[in-house]
C-alpha cells in the first residue's frame, strides 16, 4: 500500500473541499500534510488522509473520495455504505480481507477495537492504516484464515482477530454491499503465545 | 494493487474538485458534547494545575468544539480554539481529560504569543526546536496534573496509566525525579527520534 503525498496545490484544493465554515480553522495547509492512496476493493474510489502536525499526538482525518465528493470517515458505517451504494465496491476472494481490515479501521465496533491479526507479537502496534492484507496471515494452522464465497456474492471469512485486545477466532459475513456481520467469535486459548491482553504487553 | 491509474498520479486522477462539494458535518451531538465537557472538567477537578487551565480557558474565551471522529484526539489550530474528536462511544475518561488539559495549555501558549511556527516562516531546525519546547511544556503540565491527582488518591492509577498510554512514561519518571529541563528536552527529542546538538 503506497500513500502519495499531495503537492501544495492539491493539498489546498483538498482542504478547500472538506473544510466547513464552522470549523474552517480546523484546517491549516501550513501545518498539514495530505496523502492519497488506492484501495484494492474499490473502483474509482480513493482514500485521502489529512494530518496536522501542529498537535501532540498528530491529528488525522480520513476521507473516501470519488473524485468529486469526499466522505468523511466518522467512525460510523454510514460513509462506507454510502460509497458502497455507488457500485464501486468490487469484492473478491483475494481482496475481502483487505476490505475487512479497512472496515474495522473505519467503523468502530460495539465490542471495542478490532484488528485483523498480522503479527500476534506486535499488537497493538500494527500499522492501522495499511489495509492491503493480501499477503498471508500465517502463524500456523490455528491462525490461518479462510474465505468462502457465497452464491449471492457475499463472503464468509473465518479468521483470527484482535477484539478489544483479546485474540479471538471469528466467523464474519461480508455481504455484497460491504455490510459486515460477526456471526460468532471465540477466544483462542490453547496457544499461550497468542492469549494477548493489552495490560500484559 | 489494482489502482487502474497506470502512469497518471492519484492526484491527477482523483484531484479534489471543488465545484460539486458536499458540506461535511464534523460536529458531535450537542448533548453529548455538553455532558462530556462537564464530565472531563469533573475528572480534572482534583488538580490545581488543571483547574487553572480551565479557568484560563473560560476567562480568555477559549472555544471547545467536539467533532465526530474515529478516535479520541485533541487539536488546537489557532489561539482560542480547542477541538476534541470523539467517537459515538466516547465517555469522559482520563486519557481524553489529559488531552483536553494539554489542548488548553497549548491554547494558553498561543495566547501568550508562543504559537507553533509555520514551516514556511522558520528553518527546519528552528521549527523542530520550537515545537519541541512547546510539546515539552504541554507534557510537563500533564505530568503535573497526573502527579496532583495521584496524590489525592494513590490507589487510583487511571491518570498515570493514561499518561503512559499517551507515551509519556519516561518523561513522567523524569518529572517526578525533578530532572532538569535540558534532560527533559533530551528525553523528548530522543522519543521523537530527533538529534539535539550538544551546545554545552
Amino acid at each position: 500500500m503506497k500513500w502519495e503525498l499531495l503537492d501544495k496545490a492539491r493539498l489546498t484544493a483538498f482542504i478547500d473541499s472538506v473544510k466547513t465554515s464552522g470549523e474552517a480553522v480546523l484546517f491549516n495547509p501550513v501545518s498539514s500534510e495530505g496523502k492519497v492512496t488506492t484501495l484494492p476493493f474499490y473502483k474509482n474510489i480513493v482514500l485521502y488522509r489529512l494530518t496536522s502536525f501542529a498537535s501532540i499526538p498528530v491529528f488525522t482525518l480520513h476521507y473516501l473520495c470519488d473524485g468529486v465528493h469526499f466522505f468523511y470517515l466518522d467512525g460510523t458505517e454510514v460513509p462506507l455504505l454510502t460509497v458502497n451504494r455507488t457500485d464501486t465496491l468490487q469484492l473478491n476472494v483475494a481482496n475481502v480481507m483487505a476490505y475487512l481490515n479497512f472496515y474495522f479501521f473505519a467503523v468502530l465496533q460495539n465490542d471495542g477495537e478490532m484488528y485483523l491479526v498480522r503479527d500476534p507479537d506486535t499488537y497493538p502496534f500494527q500499522d492501522q492504516d495499511a489495509f492491503d492484507v493480501s499477503g498471508k496471515i500465517d502463524f500456523g494452522a490455528q491462525h490461518s484464515y479462510e474465505v468462502t464465497e457465497e452464491s449471492d456474492g457475499g463472503f464468509i471469512v473465518d479468521t483470527p482477530l484482535f477484539s478489544d485486545g483479546t485474540l479471538v477466532r471469528a466467523k464474519i459475513r461480508v455481504d455484497p454491499n460491504g455490510r459486515v456481520t460477526i456471526i460468532n467469535q471465540r477466544i483462542i486459548v490453547s496457544d499461550s503465545a497468542t492469549t494477548l491482553h493489552p495490560g500484559t504487553l | 494493487m489494482n489502482d487502474g491509474t497506470e502512469n497518471k498520479s492519484l492526484q491527477d486522477t482523483f484531484g479534489a474538485k471543488t465545484a460539486d462539494r458536499v458540506e461535511q458535518n464534523y460536529v458531535a451531538d450537542s448533548d453529548l458534547a455538553k455532558t462530556l465537557l462537564t464530565d472531563l472538567r469533573a475528572l480534572l477537578e482534583p488538580s490545581p494545575t488543571a483547574r487553572r487551565l480551565i479557568d484560563m480557558g473560560d476567562q480568555q474565551g477559549v472555544s471547545v468544539k467536539f467533532l465526530r471522529g474515529r478516535e479520541e484526539a485533541a487539536y488546537v489550530p489557532e489561539n482560542k480554539w480547542v477541538f476534541l474528536s470523539v467517537t459515538t462511544k466516547t465517555k469522559a475518561n482520563p486519557t481524553l481529560a489529559l488531552q483536553y488539559a494539554g489542548a488548553l495549555r497549548e491554547a494558553e501558549q498561543n495566547i501568550l504569543g508562543f504559537a507553533r511556527p509555520g514551516k514556511e516562516v522558520v528553518n527546519d531546525s528552528e521549527w523542530l526546536e520550537r515545537n519541541l519546547i512547546k510539546n515539552l511544556d504541554i507534557i510537563v503540565n500533564l505530568c503535573r496534573i497526573v502527579s496532583e491527582i495521584s496524590k489525592t488518591n494513590q490507589q487510583d492509577t487511571d491518570f498515570l496509566d493514561s499518561l503512559r498510554a499517551l507515551g509519556h512514561d519516561e518523561l513522567y519518571k523524569a518529572f517526578v525525579n525533578q530532572a532538569s529541563e535540558e534532560e527533559m528536552i533530551r528525553l523528548l527529542a530522543t522519543k521523537e527520534g530527533l538529534n539535539i546538538k550538544n551546545e554545552g
